[in-house]
């Protein structure tokens, strides 16, 4: 499995190399636009194409018949029950595509978030890097080894009711790097990136196991007999401008999605 | 057997690897911290369109729940006259086209009908007089009017142009668009096309509507194009296919090496590439063109299975596989212009064989009722709303492929299953429109009678005292019909309360079609129709000389004078002489004698004149011909045909038919309520609705209201 999610960690690595000197949208776009495509080529081999056309004719037929009879309460009363039992049973006819989907969607999403939901830690602008113990005993004894490029700035802060502490950083130089947190039981290391372009950040390193990996692409979790809980570090937040609006990748990546889907959806002959 | 067993297991398996699948997922969702659980946009589409129908259907529920109150007020000072005065607040009419009170009689003196006897038991049972002539155009136009064919202005399905003596459709005249741009080659209609419709009188269902007595009419003849009123219609006989016509259906063949073009068929060859057979459905004309004469096609191909059981046809990116004998379901066409635009429509394929040449027929594409290229329902909504709730339906006027039969493309188990699959959807209709007219009137027309009477009459001789019954002690496909029927009016009779009216009426009876009479060849011996030379002529009039031509006849029952003034080359005087030259006719045609039987074939005849009252007599025929038992107008006849006999043998499939005296051929009328009186007629049917709602009666309407009374333990 950790084999597996290697492999995806690479094509992913390799796509955003690739896809790197587009604008923004237009990679948000491309993977848009292959969710998409996959979304509909698996709707359409794994869900009862029938069926779906179906309810979904019928789900029209009752909207259509609230119009047409409106001044019939009891018939209107009857289309909107009917309309409620067979949105029920479209919901159960996505169910087996949406099980197929979960795993894919879910590497998906998790790459897509290492690389466009945040930005590296800009160079000469402060950072908090936040290391949470299992329990407050731990709390004195850290040592934080610093590669070079990166600064202390502050003297750690120690939050002894939240088991935390804290540590203010610079970035001096353009980069990737691995800072150590030495602890009597052992040393645990968590990679940094500083500067800027699209590059897969993952701002927590987590104890746990695969499913820690498989939510922290490109990192591995922190040993399970770890002391230490987790190391965060506070990367800003990547932002899209929708006019005044700041919003995150997600929104238009969905709103893309939908788009294509509908779109494409004829040309890959797919009832979703 | 061991390609079943294989594909079971690959099924088997598919199965435990979704099964696997499912259990993994839900597991990695239960245990998955709620943050981390993303849905995904599969599950997204669904949840956001679910969400976005019941959405969208709220608002409209929420709407139509705080507005009805509003609304309702304002309606009930509309219609609280009608509903105060009513004697009945739902009436449910059944149409069964044809239903012979003679063979509906015998059936149920044979116990076969059961639904039925008990309303002749417990209601009423009546002949019902039909129209002058009986065909069902005329009927049911005299039905939904209330009024006489002089007044409604049908007379036949078709009806002659006047200046070039050629057949008219008489129900609605289809125009292209007012306006177009023209660029090119193209010309883009700048508006709808138009569509005039030619049956007058209004429909009962709009004087109820005006009162607030919503209705429902369904498949009712003569109701295309579709007219305003507050309720629902979807349009019946008469609605044309996307070509145009009346049902031109095609037929794709191997033994066929080039196209063959007839009135009501296209026979179109199959060309062999590698593995498919290639072919086309032929659609309307490129209206896009200036010259409209590029034929839309929706291209095809097909391929038998190496069982040669079955075939697939692959059209329009779909997959259909029929097996040889079977109807595919409909299958949607698109008939693409040079422009981008289309125009859909829908048609059912019949595998007739695979080998030793493949036949393949296809329906006459039918108007797609989903997307109409023509308003076929009013509210235009209502026809998608059928579709999309019930699946897609025929909704050409004569669906049923008479043509098909009669001419040897299809047998008859073919052409009975095609009725009967448009029967289905029409009770499908039926039982919707009832379910949703809990107040008021809901009307529906039921064709298969009518269409399988004409093409399986000639299997018995119901003239015999005994039903008769197949070589193998099976129910004649009449009988079988009947009991169909039956069963279902037991249906609505179970589904309707109790105080309700319920009406079963037909427009018409039937009789044997044995023998036709060419009424163009009797006018040519009789020297009224001059032909420029021969003895014989072409369709539709060739080779008439119109100069000394005095009387032509044109479609079932209708002989025209060339009328100085009125036909483009008239050769009789208006007036004096047009009224001797009716009534010779009359007197002449009136107890025609058949040499080769002896028996009368013109048993009565009508001056149009004194036939019909009414603004439209003037279209009228100017001789109606009620012809006798066993006769009717021979095929050539009917189409403007002069042959060397008056009398011949029909020898054709079409073998019922009632286009002849009126009197011969009433139709039924059974209801669960008492109707007293005698002499019931068709066109009472409008009045006496009026009449049940408390509304006046327009003084133009010759029906009669009929006396009724419920009946207590109906």
């Amino acid at each position: 499995m950790r084999v597996f999610l290697d492999i995806v960690d690479r094509i992913f690595e390799l796509s955003f190399q690739l896809l790197g000197p587009l604008p923004l949208i237009a990679v948000l776009s491309v993977f848009a636009v292959l969710t998409a495509v996959l979304t509909l080529v698996v709707v359409r081999w794994t869900s009862d194409q029938k069926a779906i056309r179906r309810v979904k004719d019928r789900m029209s037929a009752h909207v259509l018949e609230v119009r047409l009879f409106s001044d019939q309460p009891g018939v209107v009363l009857r289309a909107y029950l009917s309309l409620l039992g067979n949105t029920v049973l479209y919901l159960r006819h996505s169910l087996r595509p949406f099980f197929v989907l979960a795993i894919p969607l879910l590497l998906l999403f998790t790459q897509l978030e290492a690389y466009l939901g945040r930005t590296p830690v800009p160079l000469g602008r402060d950072f908090l890097v936040r290391v949470t113990f299992r329990n407050g005993d731990s709390l004195e004894d850290p040592v934080l080894r610093l590669p070079r490029g990166l600064v202390l700035v502050a003297p750690p802060v120690h939050i002894p009711l939240e088991r935390q502490v804290d540590y203010r950083l610079n970035a001096e130089q353009l980069g990737t790097y691995d800072l150590r947190l030495v602890l009597p039981g052992g040393e645990y290391s968590k990679r940094v990136v500083a500067g800027g372009g699209l590059r897969r950040i993952v701002p927590e390193r987590e104890r746990g196991g695969l499913w820690r990996r498989l939510t922290s692409p490109g990192e591995s979790p922190l040993p399970r007999e770890s002391s230490v809980e987790k190391i965060e570090v506070q990367y800003p937040v990547r932002v899209f401008h929708l006019g005044s609006w700041e919003i995150e990748w997600l929104v238009p990546f969905i709103a893309l999605t939908l788009a294509a889907a509908l779109l494409l959806k004829g040309t890959v002959r797919t009832e979703i | 057997m061991l390609r079943a067993y294989q594909t079971q297991t690959r099924r088997s398996v598919r199965r435990q690897v979704f099964r696997c699948i499912f259990v993994a997922v839900l597991l990695l969702l239960v245990l998955t911290p709620p943050a981390d659980a993303y849905v995904g946009p599969g599950a997204g589409f669904a949840v956001l369109s679910s969400f976005l129908t019941v959405f969208l259907a709220s608002l409209q529920a929420i709407f139509a729940f705080l507005t009805w109150p509003i609304r309702q007020s304002f309606r009930f000072l509309r219609r609280r006259r009608a509903y105060r005065r009513a004697k009945t607040k739902r009436v449910v009419i059944m149409g069964f086209d044809g239903m012979d009170p003679e063979l509906t009689e015998r059936f149920i003196k044979e116990g076969k009908l059961p639904n039925l006897a008990r309303l002749r038991e417990n209601g009423t049972f009546h002949t019902l007089a039909t129209t002058i002539p009986p065909i069902s155009p005329v009927a049911w136009s005299s039905f939904l009017t209330g009024v006489n064919p002089g007044k409604h202005n049908i007379y036949d399905f078709l009806t002659p142009d006047r200046q070039r003596y050629l057949p008219e459709l008489s129900s609605a005249r289809i125009r292209g668009s007012k306006r177009v741009l023209k660029i090119g080659r193209y010309a883009i209609p700048l508006t709808r096309p138009r569509i005039k419709p030619l049956r007058k009188g209004v429909p009962f269902w709009h004087y109820l509507a005006k009162a607030g007595v919503f209705c429902s009419a369904i498949r009712v003849p003569i109701t295309f194009p579709p007219e305003k009123f507050s309720g629902v219609l979807l349009s019946g006989m008469c609605v044309p296919d996307i070509q145009g016509t009346q049902g031109t259906f095609s037929f794709h063949t191997t033994s066929a090496t080039s196209r063959e073009t007839a009135t009501n068929r296209v026979v179109v060859p199959f060309e062999k590439r590698g593995a498919f057979f290639h072919s086309y459905v032929p659609g309307p004309p490129d209206l896009l063109r200036s010259d409209s004469t590029r034929e839309l096609r929706a291209l095809f191909r097909v391929r038998p299975t190496e069982t040669r059981n079955k075939a697939d046809i692959h059209v329009g990116g779909q997959r259909i596989t029929v097996a040889v004998g079977a109807y595919s379901e409909w299958v949607e066409l698109q008939f693409g212009t040079g422009l981008g635009s289309s125009v859909k429509g829908i048609c059912r394929f019949y595998l007739k064989s695979v080998a030793p040449d493949l036949e393949l027929y296809a329906t006459p594409v039918n108007i797609h009722p989903m997307h109409p290229a023509l308003p076929i329902s009013h509210p235009l909504t209502y026809a998608i709303y059928l579709a999309k709730l019930n699946g897609l339906y025929a909704t050409l006027g004569l669906a049923e492929d008479t043509w098909a039969l009669n001419d040897g493309y299809l047998d008859e188990k073919a052409f009975l299953e095609q009725c009967y699959l448009i029967h289905q959807e029409r009770e499908l209709m039926f039982f919707d429109a009832l379910e949703k007219t809990t107040l008021g009137v809901c009307v529906c027309v039921f064709d298969i009678t009518d269409r399988v009477q004409h093409m399986c009459w000639r299997q018995f001789d119901y003239d015999r005292s005994e039903t008769p019954r197949a070589s193998n002690g099976a129910p004649s496909v009449i009988e079988g019909l009947y009991v169909r029927m039956d069963e279902l009016i037991g249906r609505t009779v179970r589904k309707i309360p109790r105080d309700s009216l319920l009406l079963v009426v037909s427009d018409h009876g039937f009789k044997a079609f044995e023998r036709g009479v060419n009424l163009n060849t009797w006018l040519h011996q009789q020297g009224y129709l001059t032909l420029k030379e021969g003895t014989a002529s072409g369709d539709w009039f060739q080779d008439v000389d119109w100069g000394r031509t005095q009387a032509y006849s044109l479609g079932l029952n209708g002989i025209y004078l060339n009328l100085k003034g009125r036909e483009g080359r008239g050769a009789v005087e208006p007036g004096r002489e047009a009224v001797r030259l009716r009534e010779e006719l009359c007197r002449k045609l009136q107890g025609l004698v058949d040499p080769a039987t002896s028996q009368i074939a013109i048993r009565r005849t009508f001056d149009g004149l004194k036939a019909f009252t009414g603004p439209y007599r003037g279209n009228a025929p100017d001789v109606v011909v009620g012809f006798g038992k066993g006769y009717r107008a021979s095929w050539d006849g009917a189409q403007g045909r002069v042959t060397q006999t008056v009398f011949e043998l029909n020898s054709k499939a079409w073998s019922g038919d009632h286009c002849i005296d009126p009197e011969l051929v009433p139709g039924v009328l059974f209801s669960n309520w008492k109707i007293s009186g005698e002499g019931h007629a068709i066109m009472d049917v409008a009045p006496t609705m009026l009449d049940l709602f408390g509304l006046p009666i327009p003084p133009h309407m010759d029906g009669k209201p009929w006396r009724m009374s419920p009946v207590a333990n109906s």
